[in-house]
């Protein structure tokens, strides 16, 4: 007998506890106990799961940060090439580098870029004295 | 820099010891939700809503859990039978407490 159908029945009044409604509020009991079982274990996941996503997308702000400072820091140093051609072919540069070394290699990347950077920056500077002297 | 540790709740109860899997079933899910995050998160087992005899099968089922999931604790631990095998749980360095969260950590 389900509960629904033991409510719905026709029970002689008791007068003193019987084991009918004993069994009745045993089972209410248990089901009682259960829910507030799954109800705290769900809760605690959800509330593990949400911390979880909190740290992860901490983990990616400070890697984006990273990136942006690297950004800005090759835009500080491609800034003050005066040749368009180089300018924007060292400018398309900067995605290629970032894919190939990746987000997490993002420290030692800075170091190899601003190399990168002063090569090219050293050849420009020396073309165009060369250039220069040609023309003269 | 250490993070605090995540934690996360398995409550005994009846349905441990009537419903065959019942166990497998919520370590699986448990293992699939916190599959790349297993050292950061805090098993607590917990004896709160039921206080049952403590079995063999159950230490081994404690030692699965253990493999996965390196932060593993007994709560809510006053009242359950342990028949000897709460200084397993301790030699398999999962504390036991007595009560709760306020249990000491």
């Amino acid at each position: 007998m389900s509960a629904l159908e033991w409510l719905e029945g026709d029970h002689p009044r008791c007068t003193a506890p019987c084991e009918e409604h004993e069994l009745f509020f045993k089972s209410l009991s248990l089901i009682a106990t259960k829910s507030a079982a799954f109800e705290t274990e769900m809760l605690s996941h959800l509330s593990a799961l949400q911390e979880i996503a909190r740290r992860e997308q901490v983990g990616r702000d400070i890697r984006a940060h990273k990136i942006l400072d690297q950004l800005a820091s090759i835009e500080a140093k491609v800034g003050h090439v005066t040749n368009g051609g180089l300018k924007d072919a060292m400018m398309d540069l900067v995605p290629v580098i970032l894919n190939a070394r990746g987000n997490v290699q993002v420290e030692s990347m800075k170091s190899r870029a601003k190399i990168i950077t002063a090569a090219i920056s050293g050849a420009a500077a020396v073309g165009g004295a060369l250039i220069g002297w040609l023309l003269r | 820099m250490a993070s605090t540790l995540i934690p996360v709740l398995f409550h005994i109860t009846q349905d441990y010891y009537t419903e065959k899997g019942h166990f497998w079933e919520r370590f699986m899910s448990a293992k699939r939700l916190y599959g790349g995050h297993t050292e950061d998160v805090l098993i607590m087992i917990s004896y709160r809503f039921y206080k049952p005899a403590i079995t063999r099968k159950q230490i081994e089922h404690f030692a699965e859990v253990k493999r996965t999931f390196p932060h593993v604790v007994v709560v809510h631990a006053k009242g359950v039978q342990w028949n000897g095998h709460d200084a397993e749980l301790k030699g398999m360095e999962i504390p036991v407490f007595e009560e709760g969260h306020n249990a000491g950590f």
